[in-house]
């Protein structure tokens, strides 16, 4: 997309990401998946969070596409999944390059100007 | 392998907003001109830009080529240092364009020239892309960027697969 409007790149699933992100106990969870695959239960022992609450985190942090489980013999573990966030990342990379040609196209007018 | 709680855990309300900034030899009301003007606006954004007013709450629309029409807001007016629209996504209608828009603000710096000539340093932030947090206030708390800690957290995170 070279000239198109920004907001509506921000479409759904990017939205979903960030709304996923935008929460504190959340990005604890993945920075904790980020050192290695972990249950809910080990998760509670390490934040200071219920794993009722850690369990409804992880529901979001999957919807999102953010984790998955993996089962592990009776244990079920979950995954960070990085691919999303650079998906993210790069959007907002994307987006971020569409301002460097509108501001450079304002500067050419602003410069010009009498 | 255990980790401390208060790891790069954190994360501020403009985690998720795109800041750009470029410096303009040319005086701060010409760069306020061009980033407030509609019929300047079209000529670095979209092609259809209509607002009734200068002021905040004034409402309109920018429009794209190929992609339509989406209504807008001003949400801030301070000459020639500060604007902020807010510009609503495919799903917005003017009603409900809290729930599904972005804000971009744009602000306007005087600086002096080594030659002694006017120029501006205009930076953009634009912000709100998780919907959740209030992107002025966001944008009020003028810290860092997304990018240390969104890229953080995709090296820890890539870095363990």
């Amino acid at each position: 997309m070279s000239s198109g409007p920004t907001a509506a790149a921000a479409d759904t699933e990017l939205v979903v990401v960030f709304a996923a992100l935008a929460d504190e106990t959340r990005w604890s969870i993945l920075v904790a998946l980020g050192e290695g695959d972990a249950s809910a239960s080990a998760l509670a022992e390490r934040l200071p969070v219920s794993r009722q609450a850690i369990a409804k985190h992880l529901a979001v942090l999957q919807a999102a596409g953010l984790v998955e489980p993996v089962r592990v013999g009776r244990e079920v573990r979950f995954r960070a999944l990085g691919s999303t966030l650079s998906d993210a990342a790069r959007r907002l990379d994307a987006i971020g390059a569409e301002w460097d040609r509108r501001l450079a196209a304002i500067k050419r007018i602003a410069e010009a100007m009498e | 392998m255990s980790m401390t709680v208060n790891n790069p855990s954190t994360i501020d309300a403009d985690a998720f907003a795109v800041r750009r900034t470029v410096t303009i030899a040319a005086s701060a009301d010409k760069v306020w001109a061009a980033v407030t003007r509609p019929e300047l606006i079209t000529q670095w954004f979209g092609n259809v830009a209509q607002f009734d007013r200068l002021e905040v709450g004034a409402e309109g629309e920018f429009g794209f080529e190929g992609y339509g029409r989406f209504p807008i807001r001003i949400e801030e007016v301070d000459a020639p240092h500060a604007i902020a629209y807010r510009w609503g996504n495919e799903n917005a209608t003017p009603t409900d364009l809290d729930e599904h828009s972005t804000v971009f603000r744009f602000t306007l710096e005087p600086i002096d020239m080594p030659d002694g000539g006017a120029a501006t340093r205009l930076t953009v932030v634009e912000s709100g892309f998780d919907n959740l947090s209030d992107p002025v206030k966001a944008m009020e708390s003028n810290r860092g960027g997304w990018d240390s800690e969104l890229d953080e957290l995709v090296a820890f995170v890539e870095g363990s697969a």
